[in-house]
């Protein structure tokens, strides 16, 4: 089921609400049981089929976490770890086979010359966020982080209709407690309202500018992928829609995640904080996915020794991490090559900071124009990185790079040549050609690329507009600098009711959220 | 808080209800209010024929019915006064994009309401070229459509047309289209779709007074040699002699002769440009044996209830002149460009389906016809080469 469709906002969130909030009068059990049943009704909603995968999981981890919780106390180290061993296994063989199984073995048949086939096997949903929530709940058992006995509670932290399908990757220890408080249980008008206005935020982020961009986004893409060749501006068009389009998707769906999950008095961490206003790629992935990324340090990068052994050793460890991270969001080179360019860029922005350190100690404090070339550059790497993100082919992403540097030269609608005038001249002079066609694709694709990069780059993001009202765990509201911020006032009512009319009036053309394939 | 949630509600109410009564009432797309042909345009009517035009067919009951693609919907002008009395009211149903099989299921659409008299199929030489390994598919059109693509009552139908009405009266689009409908009002060189299902392609005669007729010429001749350059090389399914597109055909001549409706196929009067780029692109053999099986098909299949005219030729409608780049002035009387003719084109092929215009333009294909017909043809296309010998060398030269 989407958050943003008929059948979600009109039939499942009220009823779900409505009925979680009487039971909670009675019984705190009861409601929590309740929420997680509906929330398992929501999974299967598209294809019931998977529940009793995503049940076997629940089961499977809850029984390690419990086996994990009674060896706490006792010395028997290595039995522990076995125990954890069987379980994080267990996990990543149910993810490699629903999710990678075809993708190893496509790539096998490549390079052995064989045809071997297994049959199409179709990617539960959400199988990667709920798979990692589970084996981090494992890890926090086996270290003494987490214990849980409470079954209900555990489904529910799963299951949790809010964040199932596409996040945010929930920690155990930031969730359980939630459950347990019994102000949860109880209807609160702060919370609907806070929850409410979040909501909006995202679903307009989503329903209206996300999807009103996507579709030059997806003509641009498509056209590298079927071999035309795109000249400059339409490849860094293209590639440019795509940038805002996948931040205002995945940011207006990690709002709606936090603004449901807080109408009913749960609190979620953060996803994304303003990432395409970051200066280097470090803060670029302190800001974006910034749960998976959590995951990411907390899991892979910090087991495998992050940088306690040496500058090298991080870098490898930097690599590897992002290369998984890269495999993580899909089975195909191209998200690897993807996770790999940005481990590249952490590289290198690790390696500028220690030269810095060590030759130019003045040197981060540049100024306005420092700061603004170095936003520049990080913002290009980001996007040349999108390229290989959404092409569906190497050789898509290829062209597109292409015309982005100019290869395939540069043209401007005819129908623009006239409006020009002399102008006209002097850009065919420096070579820039006249083209028959596309005129208003051309303006609509700059014109939602301009509009919606000032969103992004000089608008304040949903959490510090909500910042007197603890939009997310672990935020800081004395960090934020913007003057705008959302009030319970007629004037803000007024206007979040617009944001959620434009939104609401988009549901008859609603489209899945990107985040949905991983 | 509440005081905040109930303004918030408040306003989200009202401004719905605002939203779905300027939709409803300037009815962006033609759907619900009738409306006038004469400066009462639906810009956006004539981008979403596939949404409208199979409810406005029910409402109009048409004796005479145009089925087809682009071509037919901006060359068949239900006003046109070469249609006989007898064969009003007409509707013209033929919507852009779509190919025989789209023609076919809005035809058992519209019978399962009402039987017309006459049907004029337009069929398009692009949508016969298919994979060997085609199959048949089913267009996404069918589910508001009376009757499912195995002859029952689509039960189903209720639920599209549920968000057909959302699509239409409570959709961000719909808002932003009727803003636009109330700004175009009475302006000239606004698109269009008539009542009766015509476009008259107002917007393409600002684009041609802007830029001139070259440049719509050149842009689809570029985009069209692509598309054929794409296109498979290949007429039937493997191993048989037919395919899912020649199988529409007959099932349309097949349900019509049962009804005993007469129906009039009509391949399109390419312009000289389109036939070169058949020629060009390796695709002219086919083209020859396309219309070799159609007319083997309407034979064999109609009963003398229906005739296969074939209006594509290097006739001097055909053969009209591009102008040169940069020349604004020149008007070119019966085309848009090389793929899509002018309701003037229109009028002569109608007026030689009812047995009047020029005897020379358009014949009455039959099997014992064809071959000499395309012979003839072929001749024709020597001439036109040898006169328009630089015109046909940019053609080629746009391969590269």
């Amino acid at each position: 089921m989407l958050f943003n469709s008929y059948s979600f906002l009109l039939l499942f969130l009220p009823v779900t609400a409505i009925i979680f909030f009487r039971l909670g009068t009675y019984s705190r059990q009861l409601a929590a049981a309740w929420l997680g049943a509906t929330s398992l009704f929501f999974y299967g909603y598209w294809n019931p089929a998977y529940v009793g995968l995503l049940l076997v999981s629940i089961f499977f981890n809850y029984g390690i976490g419990y086996a994990l919780a009674r060896e706490h106390n006792s010395d028997r180290n290595q039995r522990k770890n076995f125990i954890l061993t069987v379980g994080i296994i267990a996990n990543l063989l149910l993810l490699g086979y629903y999710k990678y199984a075809n993708f190893f073995l496509d790539t096998a048949n490549r390079l052995l010359d064989t045809s071997w086939t297994l049959q199409d096997i179709l990617l539960p949903l959400g199988i990667s966020f709920f798979t990692f929530t589970q084996i981090a709940f494992l890890v926090d058992a086996w270290s003494g982080k987490a214990r849980e006995y409470n079954f209900i509670h555990y489904l529910l932290f799963v299951t949790y209709f809010p964040h199932l399908i596409a996040g945010p990757v929930l920690h155990h220890k930031e969730m359980i407690p939630q459950f347990a408080r019994p102000e949860t249980y109880r209807f609160s008008w702060d919370n609907m309202t806070i929850g409410l206005t979040i909501f909006t935020i995202g679903l307009f982020k989503k329903s209206v500018l996300a999807d009103g961009v996507s579709t030059y986004a997806n003509l641009a893409f498509h056209a590298a992928d079927t071999g035309e060749k795109l000249d400059l501006l339409a490849a860094w068009g293209g590639a440019l829609a795509y940038t805002v389009q996948l931040y205002f998707d995945f940011s207006g769906y990690s709002d709606m995640a936090i603004g449901l999950s807080r109408m009913f008095g749960i609190v979620l961490p953060l996803n994304f904080n303003s990432p395409y206003k970051a200066t280097n790629i470090i803060d670029f992935w302190r800001r974006w996915h910034m749960t998976l990324s959590r995951f990411l340090r907390d899991y892979l990068y910090i087991p495998l020794g992050g940088n306690r052994k040496g500058p090298m050793r991080r870098q490898i460890n930097l690599m590897v991490t992002m290369l998984l991270g890269g495999l993580w969001h899909g089975a195909s080179w191209n998200f690897v090559l993807w996770g790999g360019l940005h481990g590249l860029f952490l590289a290198i922005n690790h390696g500028w900071r220690s030269v810095c350190k060590r030759y130019f100690p003045g040197l981060g404090d540049t100024g306005i124009w420092g700061k603004l070339m170095a936003w520049a550059f990080t913002f290009i790497a980001v996007v040349v990185a999108w390229v290989f993100f959404r092409a569906t082919t190497l050789e898509g992403a290829l062209s597109m790079l292409s015309g982005m540097i100019g290869l395939h030269g540069i043209s401007l609608p005819a129908a623009l040549q006239s409006r020009l005038g002399g102008a006209a001249d002097l850009l065919e002079s420096l070579g820039i050609q006249f083209s028959l066609g596309g005129g208003s694709r051309f303006i609509l694709t700059w014109g939602w690329v301009i509009c919606l990069l000032a969103i992004a780059l000089f608008l304040p993001n949903t959490q510090e507009l909500m910042r007197r009202h603890r939009p997310g765990l672990d935020f800081d509201p004395a960090a934020v600098t913007a003057r705008l911020e959302w009030r319970s006032t007629i004037v803000w009512g007024l206007a979040m009711a617009i944001l959620a009319v434009a939104g609401v009036l988009s549901l008859s053309q609603a489209t899945q959220f990107l985040y949905y394939q991983f | 808080m509440a005081t905040y949630l109930r303004i918030w509600f408040l306003a989200l109410l009202i401004l719905l209800i605002g939203a779905v009564t300027l939709n409803y009432w300037v009815d962006p797309y033609g759907l619900y209010r009738p409306y006038s042909d004469g400066g009462d345009w639906k810009p956006h009517g004539a981008a979403q024929g596939e949404l409208v035009k199979p409810y406005l067919v029910l409402k109009h009951s048409p004796r005479t019915l145009i089925l087809g693609n682009s071509r037919a919907e901006v060359g068949f002008d239900p006003e046109d006064a070469a249609w006989p009395e007898s064969a009003q009211p007409l509707f013209n149903l033929a919507l852009p994009g779509t190919g025989t099989g789209v023609a076919r299921r809005l035809f058992e659409h519209v019978l399962a309401a009402h039987s017309p008299q006459t049907i004029v199929l337009g069929v398009d030489f692009m949508d016969f070229l298919v994979s060997p390994d085609v199959r048949k598919w089913e267009p996404e059109i069918i589910h508001r459509l009376l009757i499912t693509p195995d002859g029952q009552i689509n039960n189903g139908r209720w639920l599209q047309m549920m968000f057909d009405g959302a699509v239409t009266l409570a959709s961000l689009d719909a808002v932003l289209h009727s803003i636009d409908t109330v700004r175009v009002h009475g302006k000239a060189g606004v698109a269009h779709l008539t009542a009766a299902g015509f476009n008259p392609m107002h917007d393409y005669s600002r684009i041609a007074r802007n830029e001139g007729y070259f440049s719509m010429f050149r842009q689809r001749d570029i985009e069209n040699l692509r598309a054929y350059q794409k296109r498979p090389k290949n007429l039937f399914s493997r191993g048989t002699h037919t395919s899912p597109a020649f199988e529409d055909v007959t099932a349309i001549l097949d349900v019509a002769r049962a009804h005993g409706i007469q129906v009039k196929v009509v391949i399109y009067p390419y312009h000289a440009h389109l036939l070169e780029i058949f020629r060009i692109t390796n695709c002219w053999d086919m083209f020859e044996d396309w219309k070799r099986e159609l007319a083997y098909r309407v034979a064999t299949d109609s009963h003398d209830q229906a005739t296969l005219w074939d209006f594509s030729g290097y006739h001097h409608f055909a053969r009209e002149t591009v102008p040169l780049a940069g020349d604004k002035q020149t008007v070119v009387h019966y085309y848009w460009e090389a793929g899509h003719f002018k309701k003037e084109l229109g009028h002569q092929i109608l007026a030689r389906l009812s047995g009047q215009g020029e005897p020379a333009f358009g014949m009455a294909l039959t099997p014992a016809n064809v071959n000499v017909h395309l012979l003839a043809i072929r001749q024709d296309g020597i001439k036109y080469r040898l006169e328009r010998s630089a015109e046909i060398i940019q053609l080629e030269e746009l391969v590269q």
